[in-house]
């Protein structure tokens, strides 16, 4: 019984949807990292329920106007969670600056979200490497990068490069969570929601290094 | 000396359980399984996603098997998951007596029901009221308070009920007539499960052989307590089965929005049968641990004691789980969303409610 008991409790988070993203780095012409262009693309489950939302609104706007409308409210619940991306240059953290160039749409089933998130400054990145990662730190939702039709293998273009200069290449890398860690989380770590925070122990992390 | 060999034939086997425990423990491996159980529950879900959709496109045997397979699937990992249900479920059957017909009955009756209340949830909320999912989704936070509540309830019941008996049977102890016939304490006689035990196989009229001794602590099948005993093992099985899962609530709002709402339910029931399986299987594992150590830990007097003390105990755990859980939600308040749309409203008060307008936490 206390066996038992003892193992039961563990309070692991599931993710109840997921978002499939693609980044692309973009560089200025003095070949600095100016912002990562995202696009997040909601599961079909989850874009059905919002889109049942959307059309139920009675207020005589377009759909197109509804889903600028939502694109504008998802922009400000992300702006309180850093837009749920974390950037570091050699594991220092960057800075971001506001989103801007939000664009929501309803594409092929799924709800797609798409917006430009500039670095404060610009890094340059000669000789460095711009690691991100972009989670749901309750594990919610979980967030993936663009991936072949089993999910195991991210595509090419999940991370792509804008005006880079020679020589920067890109990398996406699965998680590889430590057990320990993650069950100490499960018990010990609740964000503000009550929930434990275990969605960074799942996130992918995104790596763009160019040549010094 | 036969004290010392029982005593040993107890110790050793547990010794080993715990050394094994120990070692699987501090080698991870427990951390591992609940981790990998996450990652397959992430891949489950969209293998759901995708077969709801692929039946969508084109309904034959094999679309229809993927759904079906893959929502049982989901079913057996998802009750693998976190869950009061199953601390409440196994508590109750290691410390309050039953049969492992009885553990499974209750187990599969609790996976059903959490299947029926999804399926009620979308059916009464959206269809009858006019709710929207994202909506519906957001009454199984009060699903889960009043499932909080019920456990409290269970817990409170089981106390009073184990009290009461001690209380009783001091006052039947006290009694010589009662302490000088047959022995306080035999294995298992409530259950058929004691045809497992070293005395054979009992045949049901067996089992009333005490019925003299009611004051023993043991429930007996033809006792007036019998009514409560149902009610308080259904009450336990509505403690777990009103909180339906998150994911058949969706699975069911997004089947119906893509009028597919009768592969829903399909689905869904078959992830019940999922969830029944692991819960039952978590069940019946109390079953046979709470009779095991009965056999062995066979007190030579005092065993109604011993029993309603183990009951006792029992119920002051569910209790204080019960409470524990319904303060921390009382606290918390309503769960938080998405991270991107924000906490639904929980009632639909504005016939065009700002969709996104309640910011997360």
């Amino acid at each position: 019984m206390g066996l038992l008991l003892g193992t039961s409790p563990a309070a692991l988070a599931h993710p109840h949807g997921w978002v499939d993203m693609s980044v692309e780095g973009v560089f200025d012409d003095q070949g600095n990292l100016t912002a990562l262009r995202q696009r997040w693309r909601m599961d079909p489950f989850y874009s059905q329920v919002v889109m049942e939302e959307m059309a139920t609104v009675k207020d005589g706007t377009s759909m197109a106007q509804r889903l600028d409308a939502l694109g504008v409210e998802i922009r400000n619940n992300l702006a309180t969670q850093h837009n749920l991306t974390n950037i570091t240059l050699d594991g220092q953290p960057v800075a971001q600056g506001e989103v801007t160039d939000t664009n929501t749409d309803y594409r092929d089933d799924r709800l797609v979200y798409e917006f430009v998130l500039p670095l404060s400054t610009p890094q340059r990145l000669a000789g460095h490497t711009l690691s991100y990662r972009i989670f749901d730190p309750t594990y919610y939702i979980e967030m993936v990068h663009e991936a072949n039709e089993d999910g195991s293998q991210p595509l090419p273009d999940a991370l792509k490069l804008d005006h880079p200069p020679a020589g920067c290449t890109t990398r996406i890398v699965k998680a590889t969570p430590d057990p320990q860690k993650v069950m100490e989380a499960a018990m010990l770590d609740k964000g503000d929601s009550g929930e434990p925070n275990l969605g960074r122990f799942f996130a992918e992390t995104g790596e763009i290094a160019c040549p010094g | 000396m036969p004290g010392l060999r029982t005593t040993l034939r107890f110790l050793v086997p547990l010794a080993m359980l715990i050394a094994a425990g120990g070692v699987g423990y501090a080698l991870g491996w427990w951390q591992q399984v609940a981790v990998q159980i996450v990652f397959w529950q992430g891949e489950f879900y969209h293998a759901l996603v995708e077969a709801v959709s692929a039946l969508k496109h084109a309904p034959d045997v094999t679309t229809w098997g993927v759904l079906l397979g893959v929502s049982f699937g989901y079913g057996v990992f998802h009750a693998a998951g976190p869950g009061h249900g199953k601390v409440v479920l196994s508590t109750y059957l290691a410390s309050q007596g039953g049969a492992w017909r009885r553990a499974l009955g209750l187990s599969a009756l609790a996976a059903l029901l959490q299947g029926v209340m999804a399926i009620a949830i979308i059916g009464v909320l959206v269809f009858g009221l006019g709710w929207l999912t994202r909506q519906a989704m957001g009454s199984i936070d009060q699903a889960e308070l009043a499932s909080f509540a019920i456990v409290t309830l269970v817990g409170l019941w089981l106390c009073i009920r184990s009290l009461r008996r001690l209380w009783q049977s001091c006052h039947t102890a006290s009694n010589p007539a009662a302490t000088t016939t047959t022995p306080a304490f035999t294995p298992v006689a409530t259950s058929p499960v004691s045809s497992h035990s070293p005395l054979g196989p009992m045949v049901p009229s067996q089992r009333h052989t005490h019925d003299a001794h009611c004051g023993c602590g043991h429930d007996h099948h033809i006792d007036p307590r019998q009514a409560g005993d149902w009610c308080v093992a259904l009450l336990t099985v509505l403690s777990i089965g009103i909180r339906p899962c998150s994911g058949a609530v969706l699975l069911l709002g997004a089947a119906s929005l893509l009028d597919q709402f009768g592969k829903g339910v399909v689905a869904v029931l078959a992830m019940s049968l999922g969830t029944a399986l692991t819960v039952s299987s978590l069940a019946l594992l109390s079953v046979l641990a709470r009779d095991w150590v009965k056999r062995h830990l066979k007190p030579a007097k005092g065993g109604g004691h011993w029993q309603s003390w183990v009951g006792l105990a029992g119920g002051a755990l569910i209790l204080v789980l019960g409470l524990s859980l319904t303060l921390a939600q009382w606290q918390r308040g309503p769960a938080a969303g998405p991270p991107m749309l924000g906490a639904p409203t929980a009632q639909q008060s504005d016939p065009t409610p700002g969709p996104f307008g309640a910011g997360r936490g």
